[in-house]
């Protein structure tokens, strides 16, 4: 749907809601329920994968996708981390602690992103680890 | 500027900038005698250094949240201030008495000044925060009535809107609370307990509204969003900061002598609290986002997208790292503590009130935006001051994992002198940033004495 159509300055939320539910489910996962949030926004992926408008379609490919290797990378290097370093390592929790913190802010920030861009019915790609948009 | 009466922001904005730049200087001579023991004792202690850091912070964000209420609600109001020169007599009866105050703990000692100022008749000092001598507190209380009998009473002539009436009720909850600090039991868990009415209900209470109107009321100026958009928004927030807020002062009553089912309220309500600031970040981004056009001031723009993500990582995520009862047994008024602070004090309140500065002051010099110039330097000064604040936050925090582990959770702990050797390094490179900050501070006073083609202001 072309963003023109919509008046962005009076309309509360002018983008589709399952593009909205897809972000808003991938913060979710990310702050208040992890796993369970997931698993609802695998199913609706799996549900509308192809059935779904464009933009709903590219935000849930790009949200269980973020989730996917967001989740690796947070949980990965965190053992890594720990592993290499040692649960008896001060300097583990140290990198350890900072690591988790950051790289978690910084997917929660860029699901704000994503969540603001779907409201406004605008498509998203995350950073690096986002797939390329559907045409 | 629409109105005349508007004017009397200026001075506000101007003493606040002022106390900022002091604040920064006293956080300084502390961040080098973290590690330099010994500098400016015997004249300036660490722990005189550090009443006047915070103290100075509290003073010239009232001083902030003044000159905002003065600025904003005769143009929400659609009517002239009740009083322009109750509002100035209060400026300086308020600059006075602060720097009164200021002077009183660099010049005397602070027993002598208790004696002075009569905390024999009713003692209200000595607490963290809330150091103020007697008469001070009686002051800011005058102050305070003077303050919202003005705005309240130019409230009640104009236009009642959603973002004055949040930030009065914020405003008046602030002075509200602050009534607290005159109680003082002779029963510590009691005083901890009341204290936290003051502390805690300001920062993560009513200032949480003040905040929200303040952006709110910029965002609409700067993205011509309709107001009714951003009205649903801020009743979301604040709903949201109160809900989550009020009960979540339980998180400092966990080790206070206070029953135990406050570890569970504590918990569990604090978890919650990013989700104001949560919401206060996608609303910034949101609005911002939807404007057609490219406002003039771009600076203010950049400064409230920045109230927005520093809050969230400020008060959001560095307090839930260490508000769940089971980790704050081991990380209570560490380093953790401190890098929360720092970040959330910045990130909500600094940043907030440098936003409608920033939107204000062109104004209030007579153009609509400063010149282009005049902005980048502006820019500068956020970038700078707020990727050193990120880098003292995460210092901090590093330092207070390492605290934890060495003084707390080791087989062998450590005494505490021995651990703040061990995480010196720490300390140093928090220094740095800091030293960074204040080149960003700098850099923002600069911006206000950049020449160059400013942005007329139309008038109709």
């Amino acid at each position: 749907m072309p963003v023109e159509e919509h008046n962005l300055l009076k309309e509360n939320m002018p983008g589709p809601p399952l593009a909205v539910a897809a972000q808003s489910l991938f913060l979710v996962n990310l702050m208040i329920a992890p796993g369970i949030a997931f698993l609802i926004l695998v199913a609706l992926w799996w549900h509308y994968r192809d059935s779904a408008p464009l933009l709903a379609r590219n935000h849930l490919r790009q949200t269980v996708a973020a989730s996917l290797w967001g989740g690796g990378l947070l949980v990965g290097v965190s053992v890594v981390i720990f592993l290499l370093g040692g649960f008896d390592n001060p300097w583990s929790w140290v990198v350890g602690v900072i690591y988790f913190v950051s790289f978690h802010a910084m997917m929660i920030l860029f699901g704000v992103i994503g969540l603001n861009r779907a409201m406004l019915d605008r498509p998203y790609r995350f950073p690096v680890i986002g797939p390329k948009l559907l045409d | 500027m629409k109105y005349s009466s508007q004017s009397v922001a200026l001075p506000y904005f101007i003493a606040a900038i002022g106390l900022f730049v002091g604040q920064i200087i006293f956080g300084l001579a502390m961040g080098l005698q973290y590690v330099v023991g010994d500098f400016l004792f015997p004249e300036i202690p660490f722990n005189v250094a550090r009443m006047v850091h915070t103290n100075l912070l509290i003073v010239w964000l009232l001083f902030g949240f003044m000159g905002a209420a003065y600025f904003l609600i005769p143009e929400e109001t659609e009517t002239e201030l009740y009083s322009p020169k109750l509002a100035l007599l209060m400026f300086w009866v308020f600059l006075i008495a602060g720097a009164a105050t200021i002077l009183g703990y660099l010049l005397v000692p602070y027993s002598t000044l208790a004696e002075m100022t009569g905390n024999n008749i009713l003692a209200t000092m000595g607490r963290e925060f809330l150091e103020q001598p007697l008469l001070t507190k009686i002051g800011i209380v005058i102050v305070a009535l003077a303050f919202l009998f003005n705005i309240s009473m130019t409230m009640l002539k104009g236009r009642k809107t959603v973002i004055s009436i949040v930030l009065l009720l914020g405003l008046w909850g602030l002075a509200v609370f602050f009534l607290f600090s005159f109680y003082n039991p002779g029963n510590l868990v009691k005083d901890k307990f009341y204290w936290w009415w003051v502390v805690h209900l300001w920062v993560e209470g009513v200032w949480e509204l003040i905040m929200a109107a303040m952006l709110a009321f910029v965002l609409i100026k700067v993205t011509g969003v309709d107001r009714e958009v951003i009205e649903k928004w801020l009743y979301v927030i604040i709903t949201l900061a109160l809900v989550t807020g009020l009960i979540g002062t339980g998180h400092h009553y966990f080790w206070i002598g206070t029953p135990q089912y406050w570890q569970w309220w504590g918990s569990i309500f604090s978890a919650l609290e990013p989700i104001p600031f949560f919401a206060m970040t996608v609303f910034a981004f949101n609005m911002v986002n939807r404007r057609r056009r490219e406002h003039p001031n771009k600076a203010a723009v950049l400064w409230a997208l920045g109230t927005g993500v520093m809050a969230f990582l400020g008060a959001g995520v560095w307090g839930f790292l260490h508000t769940l009862a089971p980790v704050n047994f081991y990380t209570h008024g560490s380093q953790i503590t401190a890098a929360h602070g720092h970040m959330a004090f910045y990130g909500a309140y600094v940043l907030v009130v440098l936003t409608i500065i920033s939107y204000a002051m062109p104004l209030l010099r007579g153009r609509a935006a400063n010149s282009e110039r005049s902005q980048v330097c502006e820019m500068w000064a956020f970038w700078l001051m707020t990727i050193s604040m990120v880098f003292i936050t995460l210092f901090l925090t590093a330092a207070g994992i390492l605290q934890v582990w060495l003084q707390r959770v080791s087989d062998t702990p450590m005494p505490f002198m021995q651990v703040q050797d061990q995480i010196a390094l720490f300390y140093w490179m928090r220094l740095w940033a800091g030293v960074v900050f204040s080149i960003g501070l700098v850099t923002y006073l600069v911006s206000f004495f950049v020449k160059g083609e400013s942005k007329p202001l139309i008038t109709a």
